[in-house]
């Protein structure tokens, strides 16, 4: 690691200060300096500690990837399209609850279920919008309360805020949902060397989300309100090219908005971004091409497989080969984001530049075929 | 029975120990002063509150006026009804006045009319640095300046008797080390007060025919240049043919002495002390101009006598063969700040090329470094328990949680220190009183225009009655948008808990109704709020709210003075810091109660790495345990 000089400035100066942060909430919850307020981190005092936690827990402070993808797989990080993984399937809930509104096939909220049920993990962290103004973490307890948080916000939502804080108070294993750059940020938390760090050796599980990028909660919020008023839409979709455009659910049905009136409530901390696959997740989660009722699903470690094993064996939901086709196209898009995130990030100053990668990786990511479009 | 005050004895002979503020009350009272009235600001505070000691409402009326403008009327208005009565004020407070005086020069006065001005050289407890002798030269007043203890004495009733000789206002001019400095006063008698107030039917005091009325001042003026030179406080000490004459006034006259009897110098250069500086006494400075060619001039605090020095040379033909002018244009002495002896010192020394070792430059880095062991250390900030920090902690975090980049127009008062670390550097404007009011109405309208952040005004409750008021209805009027907070400790606190309006009790101890602000505020019909600051969440949440309103959002803190509330009712609580939870500079807080907050009440113990109360200056308000991140900092009612 490079050595830390004054945490609180580099977040708040050239993290959120430079646009470079994507909204994750590693760094709240867990000081005066930094809090949340109306879906943005406030800071009206300085902090002048040199080694704080929130730079430590940052998945846009400096990050050896290699080191990560060491301690998870005992191999260093490639730079490959997806990242390291075991399997790589489709499935689906077999029988959505009429209450819900998940994602495609249900399985993020299925798998958080099975999680809760079967532990050993006694609390998840999952994002939930309803009856608030802005999207938040809320950590649940029961199988019950996962449900309630089904369908995808688009945004990072701080959410790893009340990660944070549920920590603090109960040193439990947790399952925790969580986009790319979550998921990174909660192994980092796992392994910082920190004495006040709530989460050393904590031995949770990582559901990671597919992403192409984040909304800016705040901006996103005020966006809705400005299109639907008071009504908060269940969840969103961006269906594949040549579609172009962003698809809100509401009880009144659905709502389009073009994608150019998205592009600008983006995080743009996100296009520096190397991961659209949750590559650091035990298992990760997303939509599968073509087929709107099932989900991709990437299961990388033996945490992520034990899980699955059992969400199957419990009978909750049917699963099948990921098509060839689809395949690639993923591993395509997923290796074009990396690229577009190399390229970004060199037009940035170096703080900014997260991720401390191999020159073989870089080599392997520039390396990426370019051709086709993308939406953003 | 009431234990008389010392300086209400009629004792002729008495010598006490006098500020020279006392002496100039003492003076007043000797010379029959009917009505005084002032509003509070240092260095003159001392004088009213001397005199209120002697107050009396049948002989003497003694009252805190909201401003200095209406404390000078209603000193005229006494006048007027031919009464001695006088009026006090700092220099800032002249300015407020001074529209008045433009015109009561002119309409002249009845009862002799003094108007004492304390300034206050390198600005120690002003927002400013003025002089304003230049502001009697301008009104065509003749000014007198006190350069002593029993000067200050002497000087009130010669003022009382001058002023009824020409008719008009006379200005008696202090600083500082005089009006906050101590002196043996040998008091003369108390007069027998009589006479029933009575305005002379017939009479008039209006400006008018304003040219005849200005030819009469610089007539007055005229004369005075002739009489000031038997005025018994234009002296002059030294030989007859001195090399060089220090020509001096205020406090000026005792660092030169002082200079003088350091250097041995007596003999060879002479004083020459002014107590009417303007007019310049026609003979006597030109019997001064003729022993010398050389003269330094030694004043506070700019070149006043300096250059008039020069044009009273300049309009004499038969002075000005080879006469220098030395001073503060001539960088003989700081062009600005008050004076200390070592300024005389050193320009003598330059001016005589002697050899005297003054003080090296470094000498008051020096004295303040050293002296800095034998004081606790303390930045310049809030009192612990003052209301102020828990207002300007929830105004701070209000504004950082709205995000839009808020600007707070500051105004005089304790909380002025808001724009210093204890009061987090909230404020970003400071000038006048109330025109923290004035500039967010001018801030206010800037929406239209495309202005997105939002506006706070904070203005303390006394600050409200002298100035805030007429810019309150003035952003009414004009439809201004901003918050306006108005932090009522229920006192002048900064100048010493001198009463006012909305505390209910005069200066001459007299019950009232206090005037409250919110009526004041919800007659203009603006949205008011009154809160109590110490409940920090519902402050924060108040600001947020109102920030997002339109139009103009009075908020009133109302809590009491800690220097106040502690005398009445000591302590709410007792604060204890449980080290066990405490984590101190540990990450996830950083010494946030010291470091951040910073009450002086809260002491960092670098020993054990923890904060601990200062029971000995703690005054028990509580609001730290609603601060403390890891809830280690408890209350217990006391």
């Amino acid at each position: 690691m490079e050595k830390q000089t004054a945490s609180f400035e580099t977040i708040t100066g050239n993290i959120i200060g430079n646009e470079g942060c994507v909204r994750c909430g590693a760094c709240v919850g867990l000081c005066p300096y930094l809090t949340l307020y109306n879906g943005t981190i406030v800071f009206p005092d300085k902090c002048d500690l040199p080694e704080g936690r929130c730079f430590g827990f940052c998945p846009k402070a400096p990050t050896d990837f290699d080191e990560i993808s060491r301690e998870l797989w005992h191999a260093p990080y490639t730079g490959s399209p997806l990242g390291t993984y075991s399997d790589i399937l489709i499935a689906k809930r077999v029988k959505i609850p009429a209450s819900a509104t998940p994602q495609y096939g249900g399985i993020v909220t299925a798998l958080v279920e099975q999680a809760l049920l079967s532990g050993p993990y006694k609390a998840a962290l999952v994002t939930q919008w309803k009856e608030r103004s802005f999207p938040g973490g809320v950590v649940i307890e029961t199988p019950e309360d996962a449900l309630k948080s089904a369908g995808s916000h688009y945004a990072g939502a701080y959410s790893l805020a009340a990660f944070n804080q549920y920590r603090q108070r109960h040193a439990v294993p947790m399952a925790v949902v969580g986009l790319p750059c979550q998921t990174l940020a909660v192994r980092k938390m796992a392994r910082l060397n920190h004495p006040r760090n709530p989460h050393t050796g904590s031995d949770n599980l990582v559901i990671g989300l597919f992403c192409t990028w984040a909304l800016s909660p705040r901006l996103f919020s005020h966006k809705l309100s400005e299109w639907f008023g008071a009504e908060k839409p269940g969840r969103f979709d961006i269906p594949p090219p040549p579609a172009n455009r962003f698809e809100a659910f509401l009880k009144s049905g659905k709502k389009e908005i073009p994608l150019d009136e998205i592009r600008p409530l983006l995080n743009p901390g996100c296009r520096t971004c190397l991961d659209m696959t949750s590559e650091f997740a035990d298992i990760s989660v997303g939509a599968v091409e073509g087929m709107p009722q099932w989900n991709t699903v990437i299961i990388r470690t033996e945490k992520g497989r034990t899980l699955f094993q059992r969400l199957s064996d419990s009978g909750m939901i049917e699963t099948g080969d990921l098509p060839s086709e689809s395949l690639s196209h993923l591993a395509f898009a997923a290796g074009q984001k990396k690229k577009r995130a190399l390229a970004a990030a060199g037009e940035e100053p170096r703080e900014n530049s997260a991720a401390i990668l191999s020159e073989q990786a870089r080599k392997t990511i520039l390396q990426n075929e370019e051709t086709g479009d993308n939406p953003l | 029975m009431k234990h008389a005050h010392p300086i209400t004895l009629n004792e002729p002979g008495r010598v006490e120990l006098l500020m020279g503020n006392e002496a100039i009350a003492r003076g007043a009272l000797e010379a029959g002063v009917r009505v005084a009235a002032a509003y509070p600001g240092n260095p003159s505070s001392e004088i009213i509150e001397t005199l209120a000691k002697a107050a009396d409402p049948a002989r003497l009326h003694v009252q805190w006026s909201v401003n200095e403008k209406v404390a000078l009327e209603v000193a005229a208005g006494a006048s007027f009804f031919g009464l001695r009565a006088l009026a006090a004020m700092k220099q800032n407070g002249l300015n407020v006045a001074y529209d008045f005086l433009t015109n009561l020069n002119l309409s002249g006065t009845g009862g002799g009319l003094v108007l004492i001005v304390c300034d206050d050289p390198g600005g120690i407890s002003s927002s400013n640095e003025q002089d304003t002798r230049y502001m009697a030269r301008l009104t065509d007043i003749p000014l007198l300046e006190v350069a002593g203890f029993e000067d200050a004495r002497d000087m009130i009733p010669y003022a009382f008797d001058l002023s009824e000789a020409i008719g008009s206002v006379v200005m008696v001019r202090s600083v500082t080390r005089i009006s906050h400095g101590r002196g043996p006063v040998r008091y003369g008698p108390l007069p027998e007060i009589s006479g029933t107030p009575r305005f002379v039917p017939g009479t008039t005091f209006v400006p008018f025919p304003i040219l005849t009325k200005h030819q009469k001042r610089h007539d007055a003026i005229k004369r005075l240049e002739r009489d000031f030179s038997d005025a018994p406080f234009n002296t002059y000490t030294g030989p007859d043919t001195p090399d060089l004459i220090i020509v001096t006034s205020g406090i000026g006259y005792l660092f030169s002495q002082e200079s003088l009897d350091l250097l041995n110098l007596n003999g060879r250069v002479g004083i020459a002390r002014l107590g009417t500086t303007w007019p310049l006494p026609e003979k006597w400075l030109s019997d001064i101009l003729a022993k010398s060619q050389r003269f330094l001039v030694v004043e506070e605090i700019d070149p006043f006598l300096e250059g008039n020095l020069n044009e009273f040379i300049g309009r004499h033909p038969s002075l000005q063969r080879g006469k220098r002018v030395f001073g503060r244009q001539t960088g003989h002495i700081p062009d600005v700040g008050g004076l200390t002896p070592e300024h005389p010192l050193a320009a003598l020394k330059t001016l005589l090329d002697i050899p005297y070792k003054t003080r090296p430059d470094s000498y008051e880095t020096l004295v303040e470094s050293e002296s800095a062991g034998l004081v606790i250390e303390r930045a310049l900030g809030f009192c612990p328990g003052c209301p102020h920090r828990a207002s300007f902690w929830s105004i701070k975090n209000a504004l950082a949680k709205d995000g839009r980049g808020g600007v707070v127009t500051g105004d005089i008062g304790c909380y002025a220190m808001s724009m210093w670390p204890s009061g987090y550097q909230v404020a970003k404007t400071l000038q006048a009183m109330g025109s923290g009011a004035g500039v967010a109405a001018g801030m206010g309208v800037l929406g239209p225009m495309g202005k997105t952040q939002p506006v706070v005004a904070v203005c303390g409750d006394s600050t409200f009655f002298h100035a805030a008021i007429p810019a309150l209805i003035n952003a009414r009027f004009n439809a201004s948008n901003f918050v306006m907070i108005i932090v009522d400790n229920s006192a002048t606190a900064m100048t010493g808990f001198q009463p006012h309006p909305g505390t209910g009790m005069t200066c001459m101890g007299q019950p009232v109704d206090p005037v409250e602000i919110s009526d004041i505020c919800h007659s203009l019909g603006v949205d008011v709020t009154i809160l109590d600051p110490f409940n920090l969440e519902e402050t924060e949440e108040t600001i947020l709210a109102a920030l997002r309103e339109k139009g103009i959002q009075v908020l009133i803190f109302k809590h009491m003075c800690a220097l106040i509330e502690f005398k009445k009712a000591g302590r709410h609580y007792v604060m204890r810091v449980d080290s066990k939870k405490c984590i101190g500079e540990a990450c996830g807080c950083d010494r946030y109660c010291t470091r951040v907050f910073r009450c002086p009440g809260l002491i960092w113990d670098p020993i054990s790495g923890k904060a601990r109360i200062d029971e000995a200056i703690c005054t028990g308000c509580g609001v730290c345990a609603d601060i403390c991140p890891e809830n280690a900092i408890t209350r217990e009612e006391a």
